[in-house]
């Protein structure tokens, strides 16, 4: 009996291959829409996964009003509590402190140190140069500042100033800047930290001028100039500090962990002050861009359920008209003695083998447009298969409604 | 032998509006090796009471028997492909199969391997006075007369001993319409076929062994 079916299909198909074509094309035109919208979807799914590297979410420590990033007076311990939290990366530190140099053939002593030292541990900390500006001895680069090695660069000039070369071993007497607010007036003072040996690795030229803090004379590693400090029993303070939040979509978590390390909201009306203890945040673009692509990817979805019906409708709307010109000869398949389960088993079986290789073909062509992935293909070829064949079977199974004598006899 | 047996069957076709008693109370037998001609004006239920007897339909009041069995009970669709066939004014072949393909469909149905269908249905339309041109002819290629015969090859593809015609020479001319006839004849006196025909021409009629008038839905003898 299944030879019976497979055959009269196959005839089918080949007699009717107009509708036959008709259905096959309609079904690959379908799937490839099907497969552009789900690749649309996916498309929109990646540039939401990959959007905190596309627009990264920066911050940065400021001070209370908001009017000043560097040459703060930042705790360093808090500091290292925010990079404990994991919550962030590519940080940017700086510490600020000022020397004098010692010459070797005298010590000598001074309260106002002019040479301006930042630690950091990274040259992005400066916009007046980049890495490219910087000319390094042999063996070193740019990762002297990620250790602790008593070695620093300097600025062209200052090797000039005090007729130094590069490779040169300098000793620098160390201050750090203390700054006190007492009603309204602001005072610094330098305590100081002790001699430090530094031997100078390279030389880097300014592009541009800039503050102090952006054209230091001597440029050292973080992890060095934090170290002056210890046994010293002053408190070791940043001058500046910002990083990119890790994970923006869970950015709420981060800011309620800031809050709870003391960090603030600006406050313009607050006043001046060099205390770096408020968090600013560069979000609303990551979070505009995240908002839309997340309305957007909503709105393709909820249009799920409305496509596959509309599938569905266009399922049962072509096989009706397509097969509705040939009830004439299911009427005569049924008075032959093709039960009408059997009848309707073999219209939908024809159906389906069209509309399977329609959207297998357009799956390749699809394929061969866009990115296609191929578990999600699977899963568009099931719903569509699924879609379409119920409005196709509900279409035959209102085309198998008739009376066979009805039909044959109205041909008399 | 009586192999079917119509017993006080009535059919009603119910509509929205009215309902019509199409055939009313009819009673009769059909014997094997006998031609029958059921004869009355349009409208009279003769159609109908063919599509009862073909299984299409089943009676709204009364029982058809075939051989003791009520058709009711049988599987209708078994009998259609089975046992009884049926022959119409129109051919209603199939319009896009040859004749081969139109004679071997029954055959196929039942399950015989193509080969012994093509070679059955080859034999089959010989049988009804048809040569090998006609083989791979599609419906539309034939005369009305030809294409009868097909109809007719097809209906004893079904491998039955009852075959039902509406009208089987309504549209042919006389020629053909006589050599239908002669078919039908010598199906129901020489192969023990119970031969049914359905018609308005007293000309036919004649020609059969049994004539059944219906009037109004009424069988009379």
């Amino acid at each position: 009996m299944s030879m019976f079916v497979f055959h009269t299909i196959k005839k089918n198909i080949y007699k009717h291959w107009k509708k036959s074509f008709l259905s096959f094309f309609l079904s690959a035109l379908i799937v490839l829409f099907l497969l552009l919208y789900m690749e649309n979807i996916e498309g929109n799914k990646v540039q939401l996964i990959n959007l905190s590297d596309t627009i990264p979410v920066t911050c940065g420590i400021c001070n209370i009003d908001g009017s000043q990033e560097v040459g703060l007076q930042i705790d360093y311990e808090r500091l290292q509590k925010i990079l404990d939290t994991g919550l962030v990366k590519d940080e940017v530190i700086t510490t600020q402190m000022y020397t004098d140099l010692i010459n070797p053939y005298f010590e000598r002593k001074t309260l106002n140190p002019g040479i301006n030292f930042i630690g950091t541990n990274s040259l992005d900390a400066f916009t007046a140069f980049s890495a490219k500006d910087v000319t390094y001895i042999k063996n070193y680069n740019d990762s002297f500042l990620k250790g602790q090695e008593a070695v620093c660069i300097v600025r062209n000039t200052f090797l000039k100033d005090y007729q130094l070369n590069v490779g040169d071993e300098i000793k620098l007497s160390v201050f750090a800047e203390l700054y006190k607010e007492n009603a309204g007036n602001i005072t610094f003072t330098y305590q100081n930290l002790g001699n430090v040996k530094l031997k100078i690795i390279g030389s880097y030229a300014p592009k541009q001028i800039g503050r102090s803090e952006e054209l230091p004379d001597i440029i050292g590693p973080i992890g060095c100039s934090a170290g002056i400090y210890k046994g010293t029993g002053v408190r070791c303070y940043a001058s500046s500090a910002r990083f990119t939040v890790k994970e923006p979509f869970k950015i709420n978590e981060f800011k309620s962990k800031m809050q709870e390390l003391g960090f603030k909201s600006i406050n313009i009306q607050a006043g001046f002050s060099r205390k770096g203890n408020t968090l600013l945040m560069n979000d609303e673009t990551f979070i505009m861009a995240a908002t839309q692509l997340t309305e957007s990817l909503d709105l393709l979805k909820s249009l799920a359920p409305f496509i596959f019906i509309i599938v569905a409708v266009i399922g049962f709307i072509s096989s009706y008209l397509l097969m509705q010109s040939r009830r004439y000869e299911f009427a005569i398949m049924r008075s032959l003695g093709t039960g009408r389960n059997r009848s309707f088993a073999i219209i939908f079986l024809e159906n389906l083998i069209l509309v399977l290789s329609g959207s297998l073909f357009g799956t390749v062509i699809s394929a061969s447009i866009v990115n296609v992935n191929f578990t999600t293909a699977g899963h568009i070829l099931t719903a569509f298969l699924f879609s379409y064949m119920l409005g196709t079977a509900f279409a035959l199974y209102l085309l198998n409604k008739f009376s066979v004598m009805a039909i044959l006899s109205k041909t008399d | 032998m009586s192999i079917l047996t119509v017993k006080e069957v009535s059919y009603l076709y119910r509509s929205k509006y009215q309902t019509v008693e199409a055939v009313s109370n009819v009673s009769c037998t059909f014997d094997t090796g006998k031609i029958y001609a059921i004869v009355g004006h349009s409208g009279s239920g003769k159609s109908t009471l063919l599509s009862l007897l073909a299984g299409l339909d089943l009676p709204t009041k009364g029982e058809i028997y075939l051989e003791d069995k009520p058709i009711s009970t049988l599987d209708r669709d078994k009998y259609r492909k089975e046992i009884a066939s049926v022959v119409y004014q129109s051919f209603n072949l199939f319009p896009l199969l040859t004749a081969l393909e139109n004679v071997t469909y029954p055959m196929e149905l039942r399950g015989v391997s193509l080969k012994e269908a093509k070679e059955t249905a080859k034999k089959l339309i010989t049988d009804v006075g048809l040569g090998e041109r006609i083989y791979n002819q599609l419906p539309l290629m034939m005369s009305g007369g030809e294409q009868q015969r097909v109809a007719v090859a097809r209906a004893l593809a079904a491998g039955g001993k009852i075959l039902l015609a509406d009208e089987p020479t309504g549209n042919l001319d006389t020629a053909n319409g006589k050599i239908i006839v002669e078919i039908l004849k010598k199906l129901a006196h020489e192969r023990g076929y119970v031969v049914i025909v359905i018609t308005h021409d007293m000309g036919i009629a004649d020609q059969t062994d049994v004539i059944y008038t219906m009037n109004d839905g009424h069988l009379t003898i």
